[in-house]
């Protein structure tokens, strides 16, 4: 106790010196917590963005580049599934329901989706949260547009705007299908999803904008189909990107994975989205784990300016050495205050650090959530949070133990001769 | 309380680094109670023999018994102890722990060792450390100083809090190490004189080292450490 108290009031005294050592391990305890809180927002984000899919089915590919196009709207897929499988896969008994999709247009950047009402019916995300209409209604006519919220925040859009898509999901593109212009027809509620950055048109227009095209290369000028024909006689749909599906039970999911993925006929793949996620897991941990080796070198440095700071303090605090031993503090004492000093510091910075982080969510989350779709919830510290603590403190009495160790020698060789 | 002499030094003798002794003490002795002025100008091993009376430094060869006790047979932390409980150390300048208060300084020692502290309250008239301090403070005349930070004292005022400090919790032996050498000549007879007043109170027994002879007939004993010490007294012949 009186160790403590001698500490406190050591630490006080050079509380100057004491801030700094205490923010720099505040803001490096901060950035290590920080970077766990957003890679666990993003986990969960990720993993809520699609809810009570059994599987996803698109042309024979990749697992994780299929969940990442059809759900995280990330890179394309590059076959097409015939309607014709689609519409037998759907007939199936043990299927619930599906939603077919119908992705490679853009609209200034932002992904557009074909799809059916089933879309606004079944889809699921944050377990039972459902993509939800602010105004308006999904798409009627063959050329109206649902917006996510994004995206009518973004580029302004009301219910009657009208808006071009353009071929390909480039930021930039070439083509565009200024011949068939979309009318806004509803706007989506923000979900924190891909949704919010995505536009929804039915699968019929999506086909009506391709329509005459040729081995993707748009009808020569004045050779296409007119819009105004194509509401008179819309399309027949004869090709989707991919689609979700719902099944009857959850124990159907594994024979009806095994069915589409062994139909000979057409060459499809099936995946669980959770099965996939994994594997994107697997796939990200690379790079999650260099961001968090980057933030605990980060906390290390922390730890070190502590050690420098204390270290440095040493030699004006000889004649303080001196004056507890003449009044019979040994060695010991000269130690524990040393270490106390250092644990101290460092559950200052910690406990600083943990709340620049609670701070910065505050002020931070709703950005975040606008920009980046990414809810990082502010919640009390999670277990693992507890654990890093524990460990910090654990390495800062560690590295209190360096100055503490030369106090000792310094306190023996010294005894009580008064240096200045 | 024994009867037993504050300080008796037979053959003692203490080495920095092996075969080159910096102390070599036939005899010297010091009763209790007594007011003994050592005279040790530099390089007459004063530091050493202050070491190893105050328990910091651990003989090497001879006996050194201070207060009935023979240091030599106790380990580091005992001396610590030993020294915490029954000494009170006052250097000659730059006594004080400057981020503690004027009254944190003086029960610092009575924090550190529960003997003493027990020995304090014991004692019967106090009713906390704190009054014991400001009790004693008073007499030294900085009763109106207790809560002032230390960095705003002037130099005597600091050597006085020193003096509370080594002397609260009635310890038996008190070592002054130059206390005086900071202070203007008429200042340095008034800390005296507190200094003798104080310790005739508890009996206790004074070794108050100097460089400077011009305090030694106030005190009863003289002793010169150049000529107790051997092998200083070796290196004034040979020099």
């Amino acid at each position: 106790m009186l160790a403590l108290k001698l500490a406190l009031k050591s630490l006080w005294n050079r509380r100057f010196a004491s801030t700094l050592t205490v923010a720099s391990i505040a803001l490096s305890v901060a950035l290590l917590l920080g970077v766990e809180r957003v890679r666990l927002g993003a986990r969960a984000g990720f993993a809520g963005t699609i809810s009570q899919t059994d599987l996803i089915v698109g042309a024979r590919g990749g697992a994780v580049p299929l969940l990442l196009s059809t759900v995280f709207h990330i890179g394309h897929a590059t076959n097409a599934v015939p309607y014709s499988a689609y519409a037998a896969i759907k007939a199936r008994p043990d299927v619930a329901w599906t939603i077919p999709l119908s992705l490679g247009d853009s609209h200034k950047g932002f992904r557009v989706v074909g799809t059916t009402e089933d879309f606004y019916q079944h889809y699921h995300y944050r377990r039972d949260e459902q993509p939800r209409l602010v105004l308006g209604h999904i798409p009627q006519a063959l050329f109206d547009v649902v917006i996510g919220s994004a995206v009518a925040a973004k580029l302004g859009y009301q219910v009657g705007s009208a808006l071009t898509l353009a071929h390909g999901v480039a930021e930039v593109s070439f083509q565009n299908h200024t011949d068939k212009p979309f009318n806004v027809c509803g706007i989506l509620a923000p979900t924190g999803t891909p949704i919010d950055r995505s536009l929804f048109i039915s699968l019929e227009g999506e086909e009506a904008i391709h329509a005459d095209w040729t081995d993707g290369a748009p009808p020569q000028s004045g050779r296409g189909t007119a819009a105004a024909e194509l509401i008179a006689h819309p399309p027949a749909v004869d090709e989707i990107t991919a689609f979700f599906v719902g099944a009857k039970s959850r124990s159907d999911t594994l024979n009806l994975q095994r069915d589409i993925n062994e139909t000979k006929a057409v060459a499809l793949t099936a995946v669980i989205p959770g099965v996939t996620l994994n594997e994107l897991w697997d796939l990200v941990a690379y790079g999650e784990n260099s961001l968090r080796l980057v933030s605990a070198c980060v906390v290390v440095v922390g730890l070190l300016g502590m050690l420098v700071s204390i270290y440095h303090s040493l030699s004006e605090r000889r004649r303080e050495m001196a004056i507890l031993r003449a009044i019979g503090a040994g060695p010991r004492m000269i130690v524990t205050l040393m270490v106390v000093e250092a644990g101290l510091l460092t559950i200052l910075g910690a406990a600083c650090g943990l709340m620049l982080v609670y701070v910065g969510l505050l002020l931070a989350q709703p950005y975040v959530e606008a920009e980046f779709g990414l809810l990082i919830p502010i919640q009390a510290p999670a277990s693992g949070e507890a654990g890093y603590l524990s460990a910090i403190f654990g390495l800062g009495l560690l590295l209190g133990a360096i100055p503490a160790w030369r106090a000792y020698r310094t306190t023996l060789h010294d005894g009580l001769t008064m240096r200045l | 309380m024994t009867a037993a002499p504050a300080v008796v030094i037979k053959d003692l003798s203490f080495a920095y680094h092996p075969g080159r002794d910096v102390l070599q003490l036939p005899t010297m002795m010091i009763s209790r109670g007594e007011r003994v002025f050592l005279h040790g100008p530099s390089g007459s091993g004063k530091t050493t023999l202050l070491g190893l009376i105050a328990g910091i430094l651990r003989p090497q060869g001879g006996n050194l018994a201070v207060l009935g006790v023979d240091l030599g047979t106790l380990s580091g932390s005992e001396r610590d102890c030993f020294r915490g409980e029954r000494l009170g150390y006052v250097f000659q300048m730059f006594n004080l722990i400057p981020y503690l208060s004027v009254v944190e300084n003086i029960t610092l020692p009575c924090l550190l060792s529960a003997p003493r502290r027990a020995r304090l309250m014991q004692a019967g008239s106090v009713a906390s450390l704190e009054l014991a301090a400001a009790a004693i403070a008073e007499r030294l005349g900085i009763g109106g100083l207790l809560g002032t930070p230390v960095t705003e004292l002037s130099v005597g005022q600091q050597q006085r809090v020193a003096v509370a400090r080594a002397l609260l919790g009635a310890p038996e032996l008190v070592i002054a190490d130059e206390p005086t050498s900071a202070l203007d000549s008429e200042h340095r007879e008034d800390f005296l004189r507190l200094l003798f007043d104080e310790t005739a109170r508890s009996g206790a027994t004074v070794l108050f080292v100097s460089h400077d002879l011009t305090l030694a007939p106030l005190f009863q004993r003289t002793l010169s450490l150049r000529d107790l010490n051997q092998v200083a007294a070796a290196r004034g012949t040979h020099a």
